[in-house]
């Protein structure tokens, strides 16, 4: 099997990227020709993926064991191409979108992709660069303060942290003399100080990727400043690019020393659980508050690889997708709201429940989705992580876990209350607008929630089957 | 005990003392004479015209091109150097590398990324 | 498969209803509630029925349906009860509320059907989001922090809950090897003593939350005052017997030697419970108010019957589950009627409705008279058999249950007298309509019923509980 057809979907995306460039060269200012192209060529990424999937290929790494394609980097494919595909239809409206916003999705999406494959440290750090190069560029591409303040932000506290990471890796070459990550656990006795300081620089590069407390504080800012559909992406696809990354280089590089970073990732973990969900009980903007809870959910992923285990590794794979659903779909009805132009707090959704009646209800199925009620994907994905948890003698992360839950549940119940406030706000919903974008997007996020929450069994085997690799070799 | 790492050792200690003693003697012995013009922004002998600091948003953009584009073609000396060991796999990869960049290039060149205003 | 369709139905049936207009929408949400109702009576002439297939296999969860002498009538119970709070609705509703309701009974009968640990769970958080709603949407001033009240409280419950179901099922995994939630595989999970009581209490907590048993009732009598009548009858009809259910299900197999550890200590929380709910039912000026204390040491009653882990008292808990919904609920039927008709709730604002509506006072008597436990009536067979369970176990639980039979007598003598008799103090006001005597009347005629043949309950029941007592026996030691 050749490079070129296991990596048929990365090709697809870098194609794409590049046929919508040349979109935008022939095409006027403000065409949605880059758009549609982004949009069929992350439907090709989906076809490639499930091409590839279906004929149950065994592992192979490509280039010098730099890239691993196997069943988890396919999944991670799968997840992406949702994050990438549902952006740019949030993104449609092209009046105050650039028209380059397809392509530098598309490309931030390349270097989620990579992350998803990635089995050394050159590898990694490409990854995290491609994903984090174009997201700064599209944080501020509303020029407003806002929209400056937030590129800003995140582009200085971005390469302090790639700063960091990158000190990090080489320390760790420095100590393994392999960039391979399967090399590491064998190439020196685990408690080198050199490779523990390198192992603990770059959990801080990618944890912060991640936004896990205390490497958090660039979250609301950058969520708030930037427009809704880039917004929706960060929550999902840089949550996913650096969720993934993280476990596979712990659990290939560092699978025989997880008492060194376990314990730590642990406590984190609980905080992050916590704190996320506890600030967000106090944000009245929406965007931040679901920057919030997305710290808050940051903190459960971390549960999954904390815990080390096979268990651990698949649940937190699998909380990736009903999240990720459940913030497009919550992000699908801002931008309605919004309409692009304005920052929604709780209080323009007063009255939504008795003039848009439907966009409520879907609403609903989100917001429960995230807190994690039966019958939506949430659900079963916390479900999934107290397994874990509790499989790993660890009834303090399930408690944390509940507490989170039930923390972020009262995060989510201000904006559902407000909903059924009758028409107090003259204001609200004033901007209402509808494509059918955001239909399509709204229709797969609530079709996924609801279709996890009551049959997972058909991802909880594509999950069982991703994460079957670890701990083989 | 005199090994290579000694002999660098000297070289670096000789380096800073000759780049550090020599502005500090010309400091020592040199003429002093404050003020004045010297402490104005010096531009072609031409009184400058407005405060300094803030530069054209453009000459960034221009700079940012160059490093872009040197940088990638920087990429090409290694390259160069082992190609005959990397031979026509090697040739090919470049090539896709340079069309890329070519690519960049031109779109740059469309959207109207040279253009002074 | 009619396990499936007692689900199905008011699951169809609430989108029917949310696709139908606002007009329409009661009558289709009561259209579908009497499917409901002839499901039921197809599963009742079947017999016992049980549906158990994969749902994840990758965690051994199965989606398995069950309906046994326990959770039979139960069953019954929901549709009828749903069915009397869809008649006892405003037409003015919209159609949400509606939806809500019939939600609502898709998760209660999901709850009473499920003999999958985490199936059982779904269901039982599926029920928070209807009232959540229902409070929310269509209540009083109160409404809203009562609702709130509801969600925080109950979800603290049923978190810990799904911590502990996980934890069961980890612990079983440890001896037998693969992951299951079967409810009846689990009976011999082993655990150890630091594990027990946690594991214990996480339950323990969810069932006496949502029963609600003192002192766990805190999101009580805001959430049963100020909801509209047919939600109340529906709350505390039905939705209370799910906590109740849930110790008979699931704590009596797994926590038998538990329950037997903290006996002592459990039966005197439901006795304390019992006492606290009769005697603040004797001193409200709110007549829903007091029968929501009212059914709060009912509860307590249920819980004592229960804790007394002997065969008279389960089964007479089992009993009393059933005749307190349909009387309980009627009751909070009727009191709807009357504050609807007086737009107030005051016990002393009220007085001599007997003059004008004689049939609303009639079935105000009937309903209360029963609620008290009247011998002939389906309460006082429920107690009977509650309180010779207590004397077998421990007289002085028997005595504690004797003397809140006397105070229930008075409290309810009491709110009958200041709603129905004495002077009239507002203006005239209609009887019932013959649609309202229609369906009370029903109800009515069931309570009778059930009081005249109890036997048409106990002898379906009564196997199965004493298949459950037995369990304990042989696993707690120590037999009643």
């Amino acid at each position: 099997m050749s490079a070129t057809s296991t990596m048929l979907p990365e090709y697809v995306i870098l194609g794409t990227l590049l046929i919508a460039m040349l979109g935008i060269m022939v095409s006027r200012a403000h065409s949605t020709l880059p758009s549609w192209i982004g949009l069929l060529g992350t439907i090709g990424g989906l076809w490639a993926t499930a091409d590839l999937w279906s004929r149950h290929l065994k592992p192979v790494l490509l280039f010098n064991q730099s890239l691993s394609v196997d069943n988890y980097s396919l999944f991670v494919d799968f997840l992406v191409m949702i994050a990438a595909g549902s952006t740019i239809l949030l993104g449609w409206q092209g009046e105050r979108e650039h028209d380059e916003f397809p392509v530098l999705v598309l490309l931030s999406a390349l270097g989620m992709m990579t992350l998803g494959m990635s089995a050394n440290l050159i590898t990694l750090f490409l990854g995290v660069e491609i994903l984090s190069l174009p997201l700064y560029i599209l944080a501020a591409s509303h020029r407003d303060p806002l929209g400056g303040e937030a590129g800003l932000k995140y582009f200085l506290l971005g390469a302090f942290s790639s700063g960091i990471l990158l000190f990090g890796l080489a320390l760790i070459y420095g100590a393994t003399g392999s960039m391979t990550f399967t090399d590491f656990a064998t190439a020196v006795s685990s408690n080198s100080p050199i490779l523990a300081a390198g192992l603990m620089l770059a959990l801080v590069g990618i944890l912060f990727k991640l936004a896990i407390v205390p490497f958090h504080m660039w979250v609301p800012d950058v969520y708030e400043g930037s427009p809704d559909a880039v917004t929706s992406f960060m929550a999902f696809g840089t949550k996913v690019g650096a969720a993934v990354i993280l476990l596979r280089f712990l659990a290939y590089g560092f699978y025989l020393s997880p008492d060194a970073w376990g314990p730590l990732l642990g406590y984190l973990a609980l905080l992050t659980m916590i704190v996320g969900n506890l600030v967000a009980l106090t944000q009245t903007n929406l965007k931040r508050l679901f920057g919030y809870s997305g710290i808050g959910h940051a903190g459960f992923l971390l549960i999954g690889v904390a815990v080390h285990s096979v268990v651990g590794a698949r649940a937190m794979l699998f909380y990736l997708l009903p999240y990720g659903l459940a913030v497009i779909g919550a992000f699908a009805i801002i931008t309605m709201i919004s309409n692009g132009e304005k920052n929604v707090t709780i209080h323009d959704l007063e009255g939504l429940a008795h003039k848009k009646p439907w966009a409520a209800a879907l609403f609903i199925v989100f917001m429960l989705s995230f807190a994690g009620i039966p019958l939506t994907g949430g659900f079963i994905g916390k479900f999934y992580l107290l397994q874990a948890a509790l499989f790993a003698h660890q009834p303090g992360l399930a408690v944390g876990l509940v507490v989170g839950t039930f923390l972020g549940l009262g995060a989510y119940l201000r904006p559902l209350q407000a909903m059924f406030r009758h028409e107090s706000n003259e204001q609200a919903l004033a901007g209402w607008n509808v494509n059918w974008a955001q239909i399509v997007v709204l229709v797969v996020a609530v079709v996924g929630t609801i279709g996890l929450g009551v049959y997972p069994t058909p991802v909880v085997h594509m999950v069982n089957q991703s994460a079957n690799f670890f701990w083989l070799h | 005990m005199f090994t290579n790492y000694t002999a660098l050792l000297i070289y670096f200690i000789v380096a800073f003392l000759s780049a550090f003693g020599m502005s500090f003697i010309s400091n020592l012995l040199g003429p002093q004479a404050p003020g004045g013009l010297k402490k104005a922004t010096y531009e072609s002998g031409i009184a400058p015209e407005a405060p300094v600091g803030y530069f054209s948003v453009r000459f960034y953009r221009v700079a940012m091109f160059f490093m872009i584009f040197d940088v990638a073609v920087m990429a090409l000396y290694p390259w160069a150097i082992s190609l005959t060991d990397l031979r026509q796999a090697g040739f090919e990869k470049a090539v896709f590398f340079l069309v890329i960049v070519a690519f960049a290039f031109a779109y740059v060149w469309n959207r109207g990324g040279f253009q002074w205003d | 498969m009619v396990l499936v369709w007692l689900l199905a139905i008011p699951l169809i049936g609430s989108f029917v209803v949310l696709f139908s207009g606002d007009r329409a929408a009661k009558g289709v949400a009561v259209g579908f509630g009497l499917i409901e109702i002839i499901a039921f009576v197809v599963l009742l002439a079947h017999g016992p029925a049980d549906i158990n297939v994969p749902w994840i296999p990758e965690w051994g969860v199965r989606f398995h349906l069950g309906a046994d002498g326990l959770s039979l009538f139960l069953i019954g119970l929901t549709a009828v009860m749903t069915v009397m709070a869809l008649f006892a609705s405003s037409k003015t509703y919209r159609r949400s509320y509606f939806f809500w309701i019939l939600f609502l009974e898709f998760g209660m009968a999901g709850v009473f059907e499920s003999l999958d640990l985490m199936l059982f769970y779904v269901f039982w958080e599926v029920i928070l989001i209807p009232i959540f709603f229902l409070l929310t949407g269509y209540s009083g001033s109160r409404g809203r922090p009562a609702a709130m009240k509801w969600l925080i409280m109950n979800l603290v419950g049923s978190l810990f809950m799904l911590i502990g179901i996980v934890a069961v099922a980890v612990l079983h995994t440890q001896p037998f090897g693969a992951l299951t939630f079967e409810i009846s595989q689990l009976t011999h999970v082993p655990m150890s003593a630091a594990v027990a009581p946690w594991v214990f209490a996480s339950f323990f907590l969810a069932f006496a939350i949502k029963a609600p048993l003192w002192p766990f009732h805190g999101w009580m009598p805001d959430a049963y005052s100020d909801a509209p009548a047919p939600v109340t009858s529906l709350l505390a009809g039905v939705m209370s017997k799910a906590g109740i259910y849930g110790f008979l299900r699931i704590m009596l197999p797994i926590f038998m030697p538990q329950m037997r550890q903290y006996q002592t200590g459990l039966l005197i929380f439901a006795a304390i419970g019992l006492l606290y709910g009769a005697f603040m039912a004797l001193r409200q000026k709110d007549m829903k108010m007091a029968s929501a204390y009212a059914s709060l040491s009912h509860m307590g009653m249920m819980a004592l019957g229960v804790f007394s882990l002997t065969e008279a008292g389960i089964l007479g808990a089992t009993f009393l589950m059933v005749a307190h919904g349909l009387i309980i609920g009627g009751l909070f039927v009727v009191l709807g009627f009357a504050e609807e008709r007086t737009k107030t709730r005051e016990i002393g604002a009220m007085g001599g409705l007997n003059d004008d509506a004689p049939r609303l006072a009639a079935y105000f008597l009937f309903f209360a008279l029963a609620a008290l436990g009247l011998p002939g009536l389906p309460g006082f067979v429920g107690e009977y058999l509650i309180i010779q369970g207590l004397v077998a176990h421990d007289v002085v639980f028997a005595v504690i249950a004797g003397i809140v039979l006397i105070v229930a007598a008075w409290y309810m003598i009491r709110l009958f007298q200041g709603v129905m008799q004495s002077v009239r103090k507002g203006p005239r006001i209609l009887d019932l309509t013959a649609m309202q005597v229609g369906y009370i009347g029903t109800l009515a005629l069931l309570v009778l019923l059930l009081g005249v043949w109890p036997a048409g309950i106990t002898s379906h029941a009564a196997p199965t509980l004493y298949h459950a007592v037995h369990l304990l026996a042989t696993k707690g030691g120590a037999s009643s």
